[in-house]
């Protein structure tokens, strides 16, 4: 029975009380089983294997369970990431739709919005050139 | 040494999100380059009177081959082209015609690291290396003017089913050049490139960093060094935001 480890070692601090490991049951077919103390299995395994070969093989299985999930949690910032640059870019081209700022002539403003990190900052400046656009705001003369 | 005029290519043609897109652009280059030198090329319908922030414009058709046309007929010897649904964030835009060197043609790497995010690179008898994003190039050199037409009217011929690879028998090799292929622009410049006896001294580079230049924004890994130059957003759902 390959690739046994302690099923419970990091939720139960180092605890043996628990096995899991792949047992073949036919020629085609191998399922994961996961055997207490007092079973045959959990014997059997320990037999087979021995309690050292087991924990090197747990800590291996830990360390390797730590760096995916580390790279998965990586990938879905990214991911969040990527998606919130695709909104961001979407947002701008259709401030850009927007009569007043399209037909603004006020250059700097329109290059901050298009230069704005995020969503937050293009939506504000934006707003301060509608309101210079429709005389709510007074632009300051640089 | 040659007075070379420089100036940056989009193309904006069959949908308006495109021609949208291909204005925010040019002021997006302009944001950071103000004397960089700009042609549009895009249909007349979706004229509106704000293509004036090009600095050249030119016509083309409502047909997919409209990019290539548009590439070979590039006002500017040193030409830049930029796919239409990108953006411009950093200075170093200015500095782009630099990176062209003793090179003819210089485009972005499709590598393997980062084919997750590219439908198709891989085909049995080879392998599209070559991204068609973006892409500098010396219209000055004769050779490069004739490469430029003959991708466009092998790409024409490609779309249109009058050109394949052909196998041992004369027939179209679907086996090693799958039928897929056949949407890509990318399919015949590797043809051209890889297979084409006229251009084996054509000097073809790829970028120095080269996902600074066309940074997809479906990349989920690092995959350059210096910062990003060029943002590309080629996902559908952008595409259908305007």
């Amino acid at each position: 029975m390959p690739n046994a480890f302690w099923t419970n070692w990091k939720l139960q601090g180092e605890d043996q009380s628990s096995i899991t490991a792949l047992k073949r049951i036919s020629e085609e077919r191998t399922v994961q089983i996961t055997s207490s103390e007092e079973s045959d299995d959990y014997k059997a395994i320990i037999t087979e294997w021995g309690v050292e070969r087991i924990t090197k093989n747990t800590l291996q299985r830990c360390q390797r369970k730590e760096k995916e999930k580390s790279q998965r949690r990586l990938l879905d910032e990214q991911k969040k990431r990527s998606k919130d640059l695709e909104e961001l870019f979407t947002y701008k081209l259709s401030v850009f739709q927007t009569d007043s700022i399209k037909k603004s002539n006020n250059r700097k403003i329109k290059s901050k919005i298009r230069k704005a990190k995020s969503l937050l900052e293009a939506q504000a400046i934006a707003t301060i050139l509608i309101g210079i656009e429709q005389g709510i705001i007074d632009e300051k003369p640089e | 040494m040659k007075n070379l005029s420089k100036g940056y290519v989009i193309i904006a043609s069959r949908s308006v999100f495109f021609y949208k897109s291909a204005l925010y652009l040019i002021e997006s280059i302009k944001d950071f380059y103000p004397d960089a030198k700009c042609c549009l090329v895009t249909e007349e319908r979706f004229l509106d009177g704000y293509e004036t922030i090009a600095d050249d414009l030119l016509l083309c058709d409502d047909h997919l081959r409209a990019k290539l046309d548009g590439m070979a007929r590039s006002p500017y010897d040193l030409s830049f082209y930029i796919d239409a649904d990108c953006e411009v964030v950093h200075e170093d835009i200015e500095h782009v015609f630099e990176e062209l060197g003793e090179y003819d043609v210089m485009f972005t790497e499709l590598t393997d690291d980062r084919a997750y995010c590219f439908k198709e690179i891989h085909f049995p008898a080879g392998k599209m290396t070559l991204c068609g994003g973006v892409c500098l190039y010396d219209m000055s050199r004769p050779i490069v003017r004739e490469f430029m037409r003959d991708w466009y009217d092998l790409t024409v011929k490609q779309y249109d089913k009058s050109w394949w690879p052909v196998d041992e028998n004369g027939q179209y090799d679907y086996a090693n050049y799958p039928e897929t292929l056949s949407r890509w622009d990318q399919f015949s410049l590797w043809w051209l490139v890889n297979k084409e006896p006229k251009y084996k001294n054509l000097k073809v580079g790829i970028f120095d960093d080269d996902a600074r230049w066309n940074y997809y924004s479906k990349y989920i890994k690092q995959h350059c060094v210096k910062p990003i130059v060029i943002r590309h957003f080629s996902d559908s759902k952008v595409k259908s935001s305007l």
